[in-house]
């Protein structure tokens, strides 16, 4: 259990898709990014890393409101969250989604990507995802992209 | 305290039946128990993704995989965990993830986003060195929670506190348990009657041949704060072995389909840390009560209050266990709380005091229970105080005015409390 534990965490966490990272930031620096992990652990590895705000279950509702109100305007370029993001949470601002990381799930992947197709003005929106090569994520990345949405 | 995930049991019919340790279990989770405990006790000062991380690498066959984790569960309930700094991390955060967006929006097309220069600008406004605040940045996560204290204990005493466990996590389930309880003594049994009344057990209790037979509301019974009078109801078992020799049937609501089954478990007498003995000045009352008392005596009344040692009988119907004591010349009132767990325990009372119990008396209920005030007649020698909040000293000296003109019940058949 620990070593499939260990192996997700690579996976979900590999050195290369955290330098990509640091260039999908620089590139749309002028941006709003919402970058998803799959857990906790990935979350804040990327808020420490990259020095972004991160959401998850722990964080507690006054910061939370005070993270996506500062992402709404401007306060901060990027934000990192695992699930608490995926759905109910409006930020017309955000153009951009980074998936780290995730599950299968369509319905999971089409959420995510509601999170940044929000009308605001001419805004136009991309969502990126990066998958580990040579690793299960490939197959899961195929799984959750089963949908019109990603055709 | 174990919680009914830990629980190892099995069904037989309409009874829930705890499996016992097997030798070979049992010499597992003593060797386990030698292992675990060393992590906590070297662990002080480390954090708790640490300690986790420690704990992992103390390996079991996926069949002792639940006694493992029983027996950390209970020495995690032995630790305390603290927070590195005196900084508050929230604000820490905002501080940098403002400073560092700023700076990656002015970066030039080239260049790459400087991390150090962000946290070393932060720091040194914040008079820290890097270090400190890239710890204290998330300090307040439950992984960086440092382990301040352990409370160490032999792994023989662990395994008989996880034999323990099992039965009192099977009780967090309980609708109703029934005990059957042989008090070594008065003073015992006075002992176990305030320390249930302190943990704020809502309970009936009779006479019978050779004990006490208690009927106690079980945490699935009740309206609300089920998880913390559960971990009260916990407390049961080691009173029930410092009295004497017991029994107990629960009717459970057992799984995610809340099955209705019958437990039993027996025990005692031996002797339970930090459940024996009696205390008798504030220190026994619960902690609302205690406050009230405070509070009331700050009035400067004329009334004088110290905590009850009486048990009110009504032979045949129960007994009652107040909390405090009035008194003012020749007049006596006594005082129970019922809080705000259970209406059913309001109603018993009234139960009581109806069919005669012979003492005048004031309880006070939470406005929550939705009871009314007119529940007991105005011409019962007993009140009910329902407050919102805490209990208020004035409304208490209020009730207690309202009592004492009342008359006296026609016979008294209160009595004190067997010597000790």
């Amino acid at each position: 259990m620990a070593a499939y534990r260990k192996q997700r965490q690579l996976a979900f966490a590999a050195p290369a898709k955290l330098d990509y990272v640091e260039h999908l930031l620089s590139m749309h620096r002028g941006d709003r990014a919402i970058l998803f992990t799959e857990d906790n652990a990935t979350a804040y590895e990327v808020s420490r890393r990259f020095l972004v705000p991160a959401i998850t279950h722990q964080t507690k509702v006054r910061e939370r409101s005070q993270i996506l109100a500062g992402l709404a305007d401007g306060t901060y370029g990027a934000v990192a969250t695992s699930r608490v993001l995926n759905e109910g949470v409006d930020v017309p601002e955000a153009g951009v989604a980074v998936v780290l990381s995730g599950s299968g799930s369509v319905r999971e992947h089409v959420q995510r990507l509601g999170r940044i197709l929000r009308k605001k003005g001419e805004k136009r929106a991309i969502l990126y995802e990066l998958v580990t090569a040579g690793t299960t994520e490939t197959f899961t990345s195929d799984r959750r992209r089963e949908h019109s949405a990603y055709r | 305290m174990l919680t009914a995930d830990h629980v190892v049991a099995r069904r037989r019919g309409g009874e829930l039946m705890i499996r016992p340790l097997a030798a070979a279990d049992r010499a597992e989770a003593m060797r386990l128990a030698a292992e675990l405990i060393p992590i906590f006790r070297a662990g002080i000062g480390q954090s708790r993704e640490d300690v986790e991380g420690e704990l992992s690498t103390v390996e079991t066959s996926p069949r002792c995989q639940k006694i493992k984790e029983g027996l950390v569960k209970l020495l995690e309930d032995r630790c305390a965990w603290g927070m590195e700094t005196g900084f508050d991390p929230a604000d820490l955060r905002r501080e940098v993830f403002t400073l560092a967006a700023k700076a990656r929006r002015a970066q030039g097309g080239a260049a790459r986003f400087d991390r150090a220069a962000v946290l070393a600008e932060v720091s040194a406004a914040r008079g820290l060195d890097a270090g400190t605040l890239e710890r204290a940045l998330f300090a307040d996560l439950r992984g960086a929670s440092l382990l301040s204290s352990f409370e160490p204990l032999s792994p023989a005493a662990l395994v008989e506190a996880y034999d323990r466990g099992q039965v009192q996590a099977v009780l967090l389930r309980a609708a109703r348990v029934k005990v059957a309880v042989a008090c070594g003594s008065p003073a015992a049994a006075r002992a176990l009657f305030r320390r249930l009344k302190f943990l704020g057990l809502l309970y009936t209790m009779q006479p019978v041949d050779g004990g006490h037979e208690l009927i106690i509301d079980g945490p699935l019974s009740l309206f609300e704060s089920v998880t913390k009078y559960g971990h009260r109801m916990a407390q049961l078992v080691p009173l029930l072995d410092a009295c004497g020799a017991w029994t107990l049937e629960a009717d459970l609501r057992w799984g995610k389909e809340r099955m209705p089954l019958v437990f039993r478990a027996r025990g005692g007498p031996r002797a339970a840390p930090g459940a024996a003995g009696e205390i008798d000045d504030d220190r026994a009352l619960p902690d609302e009560v205690s406050d009230l008392v405070r509070a009331f005596r700050a009035l400067g009344t004329d009334w004088r209050v110290s905590p009850s040692r009486a048990m009110l009988d009504l032979p045949g119907v129960g007994i009652c266990v107040p909390d405090l004591v009035f008194t003012r010349e020749k007049e006596t009132i006594y005082f129970e709380a019922l809080g705000y767990w259970s209406r059913e325990a309001v109603f018993r009372r009234v139960d009581l005091v109806e069919r005669g119990l012979a003492a005048k008396i004031l309880f006070a209920a939470s406005a929550k229970l939705r009871v009314s005030e007119q529940v007991l007649g105005e011409e019962a020698p007993a009140a009910l105080y329902v407050h919102k909040g805490t209990l208020k000293a004035r409304a208490v000296a209020e009730h207690l005015e309202w009592l004492a003109h009342r008359a006296a019940p026609a016979k008294a058949k209160a009595r004190p409390a067997p010597p000790a």
